[in-house]
């Protein structure tokens, strides 16, 4: 099908973006890389009056990093991330992860930004940006604000973005020499969307484990049993992982059938043993 | 019959074929070149092969196989088509090498 007509309109910075958003009695949206919007669009699931072309902006595109964060503009390409175009604060997690993003042409296109302000469930970075800690740099009306990811994403296709507001880009704490990270996800058809996906990351410098779920019914979210089960255990008994990983499951997807608990339990499964190997 | 000649990848053949051979079938059953078969899917293949022959220098099967995995061709000639990716992958490889 064909999107309904909408009017399009291209800003040149981020401040006239914002100006942009602001009209009474209408429905504007961003649109970044285009790669899930233009879709949802030509399926007629999401009315849009005026799109507000923020894709070729430079200041989104920014990249910049200091000893201890790298900060991504939100228009940075999955691609960009995937080819090592922009410094990597993950050791090695982000370009793997972007590697595994639907297939390159969409990647060429699809931004990190748009991704977030999406928050598809089952999108990656979401749940990545979450596993890293990283904070969501957003601009508005009332000046800039920053978030953590974690708390940023709220829901399924619902953030704290405010009308007016756009994503800057993420600030990304760098992983500590000596972290692990394991990933896993399960995606039944190439380039389709995740049934579950898991990061893992462990130590470096004594941190905490932290463990987070994608691709539930509502949006990425923490695992704290695991998480506190891998701090705690050097040595893994599986039954009791697989105790923590159910007690956890019930409230980040309570209402899930027995195959997407399975699906569930063996991404975690997997991203641990990643991790560990 | 018709004897035609045509220049594939610099390199130029005879060949003589019957009248009304389409080019497919020429390259396909005449040059070995089996990588297009009904050629819905080929412009597509040549443009990902293109950009993953840029990105990766000699890409294994695994490398191609992962780059290739937007692309559908409904005839399932994926395995020539990786092949022929490879092969030119291999050849670049070589030129660039020499």
């Amino acid at each position: 099908m064909k999107s309904a007509p909408f009017d399009y309109i291209r800003p040149k910075g981020v401040a006239e973006a914002i100006a942009a958003l602001q009209q009474e009695n209408k429905t504007v949206s961003l649109l970044a890389g285009g790669q899930s919007l233009l879709v949802l669009l030509s399926l007629r699931v999401a009315p849009v009056d005026v799109l507000i072309d923020i894709g070729r902006i430079d200041e989104l595109k920014t990249v910049s990093e200091s000893a201890t964060h790298v900060f991504l503009g939100a228009a940075t390409t999955h691609a960009m991330i995937e080819d090592g175009a922009v410094p990597d604060p993950s050791l090695g997690l982000m370009p793997r992860v972007a590697s595994a993003i639907a297939y390159r042409a969409i990647r060429n296109h699809g931004t990190i930004g748009g991704s977030v302000a999406l928050a598809d469930p089952a999108a990656d970075w979401p749940a990545c940006l979450m596993a890293l800690d990283a904070q969501a740099v957003v601009r508005g009306p009332a000046g800039e604000r920053r978030q953590r990811v974690t708390d940023f994403v709220q829901g399924m296709y619902t953030t704290s973005l405010e009308q007016g507001e756009v994503i800057l880009g993420f600030e990304i704490p760098r992983l500590p020499r000596g972290a692990r990270w394991g990933v896993a996800k399960v995606t039944r058809k190439s380039g389709a969307f995740a049934s579950s996906m898991a990061f893992v990351i462990e130590g470096g410098e004594g941190a905490p484990a932290r463990v987070i779920l994608g691709a539930t019914a509502s949006h990425a979210q923490p695992m704290p049993a695991v998480a506190d089960y891998l701090s705690q255990h050097a040595k893994i008994d599986e039954t009791e992982l697989r105790a923590a990983i159910a007690a956890d499951l019930d409230v980040v997807d309570p209402e899930t059938d027995a195959y997407q608990r399975r699906n569930h339990t063996a991404t975690v499964l997997r991203a641990i043993r990643e991790a560990r190997a | 019959m018709l004897t035609v000649t045509l220049t594939i990848n610099d390199d130029e053949q005879t060949h003589t074929i019957e009248p009304r051979t389409v080019l497919a079938d020429l390259l396909r059953d005449q040059c070995g070149l089996t990588g297009t078969h009904l050629g819905f899917c080929t412009p597509g293949m040549l443009v990902m092969a293109r950009d993953i022959l840029q990105r990766h220098r000699k890409p294994s099967e695994k490398i191609i196989r992962h780059e290739l995995s937007g692309q559908v061709c409904r005839c399932t000639g994926y395995a020539n088509i990786v092949a022929a990716i490879g092969a030119a992958g291999a050849e670049l490889d070589r030129e660039g090498s020499s």
